[in-house]
């Protein structure tokens, strides 16, 4: 019995919307992202400015399709770097267990402990501001997490027959983490992976706001907000398209994370 | 009811029971047309391998068919009673109280958060509106009939404290704590070591002569079968094939698929040797193959097997076989 | 001087500690395995037998070393790997000895071929091209009795006596001398065990495989050892050959074990009285003092309380019986 999966469809669906526009955005935007129009500023959406324009009378749409491309940057860094490292770490703390599991799992527990914002902002500060250097921050942010649920999975499958068999074999220990464990972690890890991302375009968002994320004039759907918050009475399209393209972000990938583990529900039936 | 014992009323008759699962267009023949009856104070057995249609005939019986199944045809009478029309309401109050079921994981049946007396009192105060102290006190009854030395201190225990066996003699003491007129036990031994498979086995064969309870074995454990039973019903691939008191069956069995299981068995009487397998294995219910489901696997199978399924005939009295081998002339 | 046995295992013990709160404090010691001692030999087969919590998994797994004993010696083709290195294993000892497991649902790699799961042992301990392995792992499948046309597919898509012959084929592509099997037969069907058993007893036969066969289900064990031994909280109650202990057991825990086992009946005649043992195994964290049977014994006296019964061989029986029990049963059947 299939059961149809629509988180997974419309997760997928919105995050390919967002990353479409993206993608035109590196040959086509309907206006110059920087050209400022200044018989136009703060104005609502017409056939020309489909989402009106800012405070300096630059389209709105423009600026949003382009923002999407620091957004998937430093969402697909950030991830990046938070599945490498927080796979290593988790999946050799878990497999090795004794005292290695014991320090790695507190290294990552105190930074844990550690709010994640003050985080970022120590690497800012001793890396600088910059779109690379806020994915960097971001992913160590995930760290802790994405490292924890790798163990989880690792100390699962560790104790199943198969990796027992695999051992009388004579198959290395790296060799069993890589070929035995991990592909059955990898589902997790998705899960994992696309939330992670979700929060990776929030925190973008929050560094951005304060203006510690991406720097003037790339533009950044965080950014943009803080520069229209001053302007929401009078012009609230300003504010509501970054915000929005915020929301639909987010949500697509929450709904695909829920979506991977509808689906491996399903599977796990008949495994 | 008529009351009147002169009447002659099986206290369980099923007759031609359906049990399929999925699509109404090409449905799963879990249980394809079963029949078989019980009078009070018997044991009868289902015997039969994964796959088989056993348990799904149990949990038929209780109106507990898995998600997806239904009850496509036929009836199942307790004392007369069919229980296949009646609705959800009646047959919970039947269930527990009249019939009841002991499975093979103690563990997942018992509530890890209750109390062992809880649970029983639950039972007790639900169906036979006792008191709170009446409860107690029949919990104390029924904990000590099963077995157990101190059955006070056992009251307060929670589920995981307890052994297998133990759990498994608590669910035991809750099936029978409103003197069901009908147990059935699905591989109530299965999960357990040989020791306290025998303390549980002893305990099931006083049950029929104190409790007044008659039942129902589901098991694939042939030996087990042979040591409780009055009367075996043998199911391979959703019917019955051959069904006959139980020493008829272990002396004479007519079906290959008997004689089949019976040479698989190991015994201890008999020392390092070769065994006797059935080759293949089981069908699935959704793939069963023309006529005779056991041809495939049948040593004596020949031309017409596979032309339909044989009908179940009666070559003496109360043995059956379903075989083209017996025709039975004498029926 | 003759050749060493293939497996000689003597005063092994393996206990676990038991961890509790912050500090994983050490706060007692589950003694899985006590002093067990054995041997066997090339193209035999020794029986395991004992209920659950008996340390028959813990004796194999420590014998095939996924777990190293606690001490004691295992000496295999004449050299010790009770406390050999991971990395001598693999080059010396893992080809030769090989498990096979209960349950061959998780057993098998969900996400592997049957064929890349029977190769694996071929790649990791042979220089072979592609066309060698797979002519090797055909060979194979086809002696267990599985179509290699099958290759492609993946665990999920056989059924449980399927599975269990590409345990066994995973086991056997090596050419190993000894098996361990850790009840190989007890999730499968009775007309299904039936099959593996023969199927392993064929393979003993064709390749002198050597078996420890480790199982609950004494008839099983009946049907295929040679020896057999008995346990009970991790130590050894009786060993003997197959046909001798099933006959002239001489411990009182050998008699209630046989006693429970169901057997098939033809007729109304009656076996012996079945000895029901009261209670349940004791808890191995603290197992009783004396002979550690003697809490369910109903031949209890008061040496057995306080005095450890040794393994030893009756006085006027061959070596191959031995037991430990200070009072033994006399005059069996």
């Amino acid at each position: 019995m299939r059961r149809r999966n629509s988180n997974l469809v419309i997760g997928l669906s919105i995050v390919g919307l967002l990353a479409l526009m993206t993608l035109v955005s590196l040959v086509y935007t309907p206006h110059d992202i920087n050209e400022m129009h200044r018989e136009h500023r703060f104005e609502g959406p017409s056939a020309r400015f489909w989402l009106g324009t800012d405070n300096f009378g630059r389209d709105v749409f423009s600026r949003v399709m382009h923002g999407g491309r620091t957004a998937f940057f430093v969402g697909s860094t950030a991830v990046a770097i938070g599945l490498v490292a927080g796979t290593m770490i988790g999946g050799i703390a878990g497999y090795a267990g004794s005292w290695i599991d014991e320090v790695f799992m507190r290294v990552m527990d105190g930074l844990l402990a550690f709010p994640g914002l003050i985080m970022a902002l120590m690497v800012i500060a001793i890396a600088g501001p910059g779109t690379f250097n806020t994915a960097l921050a971001i992913g160590i942010m995930s760290v802790p997490t994405i490292s924890r649920i790798a163990r989880s999975g690792v100390l699962q499958f560790k104790s199943m027959d198969f990796v027992q068999a695999a051992r009388t074999i004579g198959v290395r220990p790296a060799a069993i983490l890589v070929r035995h464990i991990l592909p059955n972690v990898v589902s997790s890890l998705v899960i994992a992976g696309s939330v992670a991302f979700a929060a990776a375009i929030l925190s973008e968002a929050g560094l951005s706001y304060l203006g510690l994320g991406v720097q003037p004039p790339t533009p950044s759907w965080g950014r943009m907000l803080r520069e229209a918050q001053g302007h929401f009475l009078r012009s609230p399209w300003f504010t509501l398209a970054p915000g929005f393209a915020i929301t639909l972000m987010v949500l697509g990938f929450y709904m695909i994370s829920n979506g991977v583990r509808d689906a491996l529900d399903v599977r796990g039936h008949h495994l | 009811m008529s009351g009147a014992p002169s009447t002659r009323v099986s206290l369980l008759e099923v007759r031609d029971l359906r049990t399929w699962f999925g699509p109404e267009a090409t449905p799963v023949r879990a249980v394809d047309g079963v029949s078989f009856t019980l009078e009070r104070r018997q044991t009868v057995a289902i015997v039969g391998e994964s796959g088989c249609g056993k348990s799904v005939t149990g949990l038929s019986l209780m109106g507990l068919v898995p998600a997806g199944g239904r009850i496509a045809g036929g009836a199942v009478r307790l004392d007369g009673t069919d229980l296949i029309g009646l609705d959800h309401g009646e047959m919970t109050r039947i269930r527990g109280r009249r019939l009841s079921m002991v499975f093979q994981e103690p563990m997942t049946s018992l509530n890890p958060l209750m109390t062992v007396g809880e649970q029983i009192e639950e039972m007790l105060r639900y169906h036979l509106s006792l008191s709170r102290r009446q409860a107690v006190e029949r919990s104390v009854e029924l904990l000590d009939a099963v077995g157990f030395s101190r059955p006070k201190r056992l009251l307060g225990e929670y589920p995981h404290r307890l052994s297998g066996g133990m759990r498994q003699r608590v669910m035991i003491a809750m099936a029978l704590s409103c003197e069901p007129e009908l147990l059935i036990a699905d591989e109530p031994t299965t999960a357990l070591d040989v020791t306290i498979q025998a303390q549980v086995l002893e305990l099931l064969r006083r049950l029929a002569a104190q409790v007044d309870t008659a039942v129902l074995l589901i098991t694939h454990d042939l030996a087990v079968v042979s040591e409780v039973a009055d009367h075996v019903y043998v199911m391979y691939a959703g019917l019955v094939v051959e069904s006959a008191p139980t020493r008829v069956l272990f002396s004479k069995p007519l079906h290959p698929y008997t004689q089949g299981l019976l040479a698989c068995v190991t015994s201890i009487s008999e020392s390092k040797r070769r065994l006797r397998p059935i080759r293949g294995t089981v069908p699935p219910p959704d793939a069963l193959p023309p006529g005779c489901r056991f041809a495939p696997r049948c040593p004596h199978a020949f031309a017409r097997c596979p032309s339909a399924v044989p009908g179940l005939v009666e070559v003496e009295a109360g043995h059956q076989v379903r075989c083209y081998l017996h025709p039975g002339g004498t029926a | 001087m003759s050749a060493p046995r293939l497996l000689e295992v003597s005063g092994l013990t393996k206990s676990f500690p038991v961890k509790t709160g912050l500090l994983q404090r050490t706060k007692g010691q589950v003694h899985a395995v006590t002093d067990v001692s054995f041997g066997l030999e090339r193209g035999r087969t020794i029986g395991i037998v004992g209920e659950s919590g008996s340390g028959k998994s813990t004796l194999a797994k420590c014998i095939v070393r996924l777990y190293p004993p606690t001490a004691g010696r295992i000496s295999f083709r004449g050299e010790d790997i009770a406390f050999m290195t991971e990395r001598r294993l693999r080059a010396d000892v893992r080809a030769r000895v090989q498990m096979i497991f209960q349950d061959p649902y998780s057993s098998l790699n969900p996400r592997h071929t049957l064929l890349s799961i029977v190769d694996e042992p071929l790649r990791v301990h042979h220089r072979l091209s592609a066309v060698e392995r797979g002519y090797r792992v055909d060979t194979v499948l086809e002696r267990v009795g599985l179509d290699p046309a099958f290759r492609r597919r993946r665990p999920h898509e056989f059924s449980g006596g399927q599975r269990q012959r590409i345990a066994i084929a995973r086991a056997l592509v090596l050419n190993p001398d000894l098996l361990v099997a850790d009840e190989p037969v007890s999730a499968l069907d009775v007309s299904i065990q039936a099959q593996i058993v023969t199927l392993m007893q064929d393979l003993q036969e064709e390749l002198g495989l050597a078996y420890i066969f480790i199982s609950h289900d004494l008839s099983v064990v009946r049907a295929i050892a040679d020896t057999v031994i008995v346990l009970y909280l991790g130590r050894i109650m009786e060993v003997a050959p197959a046909d001798r202990l099933f006959a002239c057991f001489a411990h009182p825990y050998t008699e209630a074990l046989l006693s429970a086992v169901p057997v098939v009946r033809t007729d109304d005649t009656k076996g012996p009285p079945r000895i029901i043992l009261s209670g349940d195994q004791p808890d191995a964290t603290d197992p009783p003092a004396g002979c550690v049977f003697h809490t369910r014994c109903p031949y209890a006296r008061d040496r057995c309380r306080n005095e450890v019964p040794a393994v030893r061989s009756l006085p006027d029986q061959d070596e191959g019986h031995r037991l430990a029990c200070h009072f033994p049963l006399t005059g069996q059947s």
